[in-house]
């Protein structure tokens, strides 16, 4: 399953030797077909860093992710390439270590055109300031505002608070919310700024729709144990609709204290708070309990889909599916896009690159509806759907992607 | 060799890598005696008992030759509890009890290696409770609290509790009134006619001698002299050395 | 006060687990000298494996198994590294238990993933009404498992030889090792004992509706408060210890979270503990040191 992995990990490691010192190598030329070309470009290939968890604690889900790019990249190379140059993944295994992220980026950071993929907010803020120096352009798999405010970081999907926001109109339109009969929502968020930024989302859509009041946003310590005083607050507060911007193991803590107390609202989580595993020890507590997620699974029947299918059937026929290979899929699809608008604009160097990053359309074919890169520190779309949970925890879709008001609302006050 | 009830033979000891505290020593408690260890601060009298009771790897002590046996068994590459098993049992210097339990639980860890049952545990209690009437009435104090003489009765019947063949007793008079040591001193010889035999290390070479059979005295590591306790007692340079300048409770309570 | 009962009775039940790992920490402390980082991970350990073996074995035999791999891995921990590092010094063993702690946390990681996986507890999701408070049933087992096991340990140390050769040992080592107390295996008790302590905490702390996740390790955590409140050399010190911090963590949760951000209730227990230190350094029941006369 993981192609080609040794080799390129053992060129890596070369290149670490003589790149230790600055790796923001400026040295640019032309190519044969007049193309600037800067650090990991030549006539024949790009390289392009993938900076993910190979052999770490989460590898069996990242290498999943991975594989989809380069099923992606394998598809795109089959056509031709990009201008006809090939895309050459350069892996550097983080092991989800912030340490191992510094070591494996400093790796590749002169030989590679931009970083593809760099997973985790842990491995993001290990290596933000060498991507900022080296101004190297970088794709990151931590969906939220936090990271996406990161100079030369770019996160091409739509972010948890997206999920969030049109959470919250879905709700008010299931219940039919108006002034005359206004929906009581919450929120359960950490203490931390990502909680923050998630409650205040919740917020601002509740502010945007009449007939949704916020009435109550308890916090949990990341430490915290027992959801019993978030809980009873929620209980007391009589909100009927839940927003979880919690992690998988806080959202089991408080829908299960919940039921344990015997208060039973709607629960709408992020795409980040659920995780199939949860389905086990939640049985039977997940009827109103919904996922609003930014992009679309295996089984939908979309043009997008079906080209991820074919990919892995001919470049990785052993690989098992996964929902993983979606999101890695998606993230090779905007690669693609960005190096095929550089290349046409003339410049593959960096200073290219990050040019064609801005303002980038990216069509992810019905996976998730298009989104545009803007300035690398605006929300890409916001489209989202929601899903309810099956019986094994995957997710299944309840109608189309939409956008709604009240994120878009959400975004305008932020200025995103 | 059999009728010693301690033997050691040709003993050497270092600490780490510091000279040699024990130089080649050799000496014998015959059984049913009473020994005496004499000698200045800093001789050696201390290790040779951490030594024999196998204490030495807690001060970072090592032997680098000798032998020692107890009743005839060699027990140099004994742990502490296997020494213990075989009937050696020591009364540390400073008294050394445990300060958070009760003097019943002193007692009783002191019979720990035997594995008493109930009825067992309370009649070697009882015998050695004889000796110390003192204690029968403090048995539920925590042992920190006791006075020093109480706190070295203590200790020494907490070594008996073992029911021990030999009894290393090390500075047992340290610190104590005179009148303490005085029933110390009687506690020491009333143990010895029931049976068990005793090397006893003492500054207070009066004491020690009053007592003893036979007396050794070391310095530097080494046995300078030894004899019967008579003839220690007679010999003029002991009596200046030691007998001089032991503490005055000591020297005044025979002559 | 309906919130009050209910915030109290749970800040009991999570005191009461707290109180287990509190009291790993104080009989290592006591038996072997040595304060044991990685006790977070034996934790994690003892969760993880009864997890793993929940759906092949009746629930009492998962829960023994992983009292089995638990003191195994103490005793392993124990006896190739921190018995041959003693004489190295307090501080080399600390460190060393601290670099135990990073092994065993990434040999959860290798085999068990970062991910969120179910409850462990023994008992189920459901619950008691009384008097309007809801009591439920993973609560009610803590609290009972607790104290039944907190009864025993006590006949352990006061009625038994071992126990008194613990205590001994932890008196007074050199005294112990005179009486013919095998010093090391006492220090082998202590960490195995610790371990089943763990273990008990284990399957409580991943109780419904909590899971098993790798941060049951830093749970260990919360408990180093209720070690220092409670005295580092005390048993009933490290269970008052461990209520005490379970009480602040919940009604703190309930009452103070509309200051200092919500995270006051996260920082009180370490407010308390300083405080402690510096006006009775000892703990609120440990020894002042019994004076030797």
């Amino acid at each position: 399953m993981i192609r080609k992995t040794i080799p390129v990990l053992a060129v890596g490691a070369l290149l670490a030797l003589s790149a230790c010192g600055g790796s923001g190598s400026k040295a640019s030329a032309d190519g044969e077909d007049g193309v600037e070309m800067g650090p990991g470009v030549t006539d024949k290939e790009i390289k392009v860093g993938l900076l993910t968890d190979y052999s770490g604690p989460i590898a069996e889900a990242a290498t999943s992710g991975s594989l989809g790019m380069e099923v992606k990249f394998d598809q795109v190379n089959a056509d031709g390439g990009v201008c006809g140059r090939k895309i050459v993944a350069v892996k550097g295994d983080t092991k989800y270590d912030a340490q191992q992220t510094v070591q494996a980026y400093r790796g590749m950071a002169g030989d590679v055109a931009m970083i593809g993929e760099v997973l985790g907010s842990l491995s993001i803020d290990a290596i933000k300031t060498n991507l900022e120096r080296d101004e190297m352009p970088a794709m990151a798999i931590s969906l939220n505002t936090t990271t996406m405010l990161e100079p030369n970081v770019y996160v091409p999907l739509p972010v948890f608070e997206v999920e969030l926001a049109n959470g919250v109109s879905w709700a008010a339109e299931e219940a039919g919310a108006s002034e005359d009969k206004p929906l009581k929502v919450a929120s359960v968020t950490g203490t931390d700024d990502y909680g923050k930024a998630y409650a205040s989302a919740v917020e601002a859509a509740a502010e945007a729709i009449p007939g949704v009041e916020v009435v109550a946003e308890p916090t949990f310590a990341l430490t915290d144990k027992d959801f019993t005083a978030q809980v009873s607050e929620l209980e007391e507060s009589g909100a009927d609709v839940v927003l979880l911007g919690t992690a998988p193991s806080q959202t089991a803590g408080v829908v299960g204290t919940a039921a344990q107390l015997g208060y039973q609202p709607t629960w709408i989580s992020s795409s980040g708070a659920w995780f199939a595993s949860l389905a086990e020890p939640l049985d039977g507590l997940l009827d109103k309990f919904y996922v609003s997620g930014g992009y679309g699974t295996l089984t939908d029947d979309v043009p997008g889909i079906t080209e991820l299918k074919d990919a892995l059937a001919e470049y990785a026929p052993d690989a098992a599916p996964s929902e993983f290979q979606v999101g890695g899929w998606l993230f090779g699809e905007a690669t693609v896009a960005a190096l095929t608008k550089a290349c046409e604009d003339g410049d593959l160097t960096r200073d290219g690159i990050t040019e064609a990053l801005k303002d980038l359309t990216v069509d992810y074919k019905g996976i998730t509806p298009e989104v545009n890169l803007g300035d690398g520190d605006s929300i890409v779309s916001y489209s989202s759907r929601m899903n309810s949970i099956g019986p094994k925890g995957e997710l299944v879709p309840m109608g189309d992607f939409y956008a709604s008001d009240a994120a878009k609302a959400w975004g305008e006050a932020n200025g995103y | 060799m059999s009728d010693c009830a301690l033997a050691v033979h040709d003993l050497s000891v270092r600490y780490g890598a510091a000279a040699t505290a024990l130089d080649g020593l050799t000496l014998e408690v015959p059984r049913g005696e009473i020994v005496a260890l004499l000698g200045p601060n800093g001789a050696g009298k201390s290790t040779l008992m951490r030594a024999v009771s196998g204490l030495l790897p807690v001060h970072g002590g090592s032997l680098t030759s000798g032998r020692v046996e107890v009743l005839g068994t060699d027990v140099t590459r004994l742990r502490p509890s296997g020494r213990v098993r075989v009937g050696l049992a020591q009364a540390l210097e400073g008294r050394q009890v445990f300060p958070e339990l009760t003097v019943a639980e002193n007692l009783a860890a002191g019979g720990y290696v035997r594995r008493y049952r109930k009825a067992e545990a309370r009649e070697v209690r009882e015998r050695v409770l004889h000796h110390f009437p003192r204690l029968q009435d403090l048995m539920d104090r925590q042992a920190g609290y006791l006075s020093g003489g109480e706190q070295q009765m203590l200790a020494i019947g907490r070594a008996m509790m073992s029911q021990p063949s030999v009894l290393l007793l090390d500075e047992p008079s340290l610190g104590l009134a005179p009148k303490i040591v005085e029933t110390v001193r009687d506690v020491i010889l009333d143990i010895n006619r029931e049976g068990t035999s005793i090397l006893l290390v003492e500054q207070n070479a009066a004491m020690a001698l009053s007592i003893a059979q036979h007396g050794y005295i070391l310095e530097g590591g080494r046995v300078v002299r030894e004899g019967s306790a008579a003839e220690l007692r007679a010999d003029d340079d002991i009596v200046s050395l030691y007998l001089g300048v032991a503490p005055v409770e000591g020297a005044g309570q025979h002559g | 006060m309906t919130l009050f009962l209910q915030l109290g009775f749970q800040g009991i039940a999570l005191g009461m687990v707290y109180a287990l790992i509190a009291l790993g920490f104080v009989i290592m402390t006591k038996g072997s000298n040595t304060f044991n980082f990685a006790h977070g991970e034996f934790v994690a350990v003892g969760a993880y494996v009864v997890l793993a073996l929940m759906p092949h074995l009746p629930y009492w035999l998962a829960f023994l198994g992983s009292i089995v791999v638990t003191v195994a891995l103490a005793l392993l921990v124990e006896a190739t590294l921190l018995r041959r590092l003693l004489d190295k010094g307090l501080t080399t063993v600390v460190l060393a238990t601290l670099g135990v702690s990073i092994m065993v946390h990434a040999l959860i990681l290798m085999v068990w993933g970062v991910g969120t996986k179910g409850s462990a507890g023994p008992v189920g999701s459901g619950t008691v009404e009384v008097g309007g408070v809801v009591l439920p049933l993973s609560g009610i087992a803590t609290i009972v498992a607790s104290v039944i096991v907190l009864a025993a340990l006590l006949v352990f140390f006061r009625r038994t030889p071992y126990g008194l050769a613990l205590r001994a040992t932890a008196s007074h080592q050199e005294a112990a090792l005179a009486q013919g107390i095998d010093i090391g295996r006492m220090f082998a008790l202590s960490w195995a004992i610790a371990a089943v302590l763990a273990v008990v905490a284990s399957i409580f702390l991943a109780s419904f509706p909590r899971v098993v996740s790798p941060s049951i390790a830093l749970v260990a955590l919360a408990a180093i408060p209720a070690v220092v409140i409670g005295g580092m050399d005390s048993l009933i010190g490290a269970v008052v210890g461990g209520l005490i911090v379970g009480l602040i963590q919940v009604l703190g949760a309930g009452y103070l979270a509309d200051y200092g951000g919500g995270k006051l209730h996260e920082v009180l227990p370490y407010v308390l503990m300083l405080l402690v230190l510096v006006v009775r350094p000892y703990g609120l029941f440990g020894s002042r040191g019994i004076e030797r006369v």
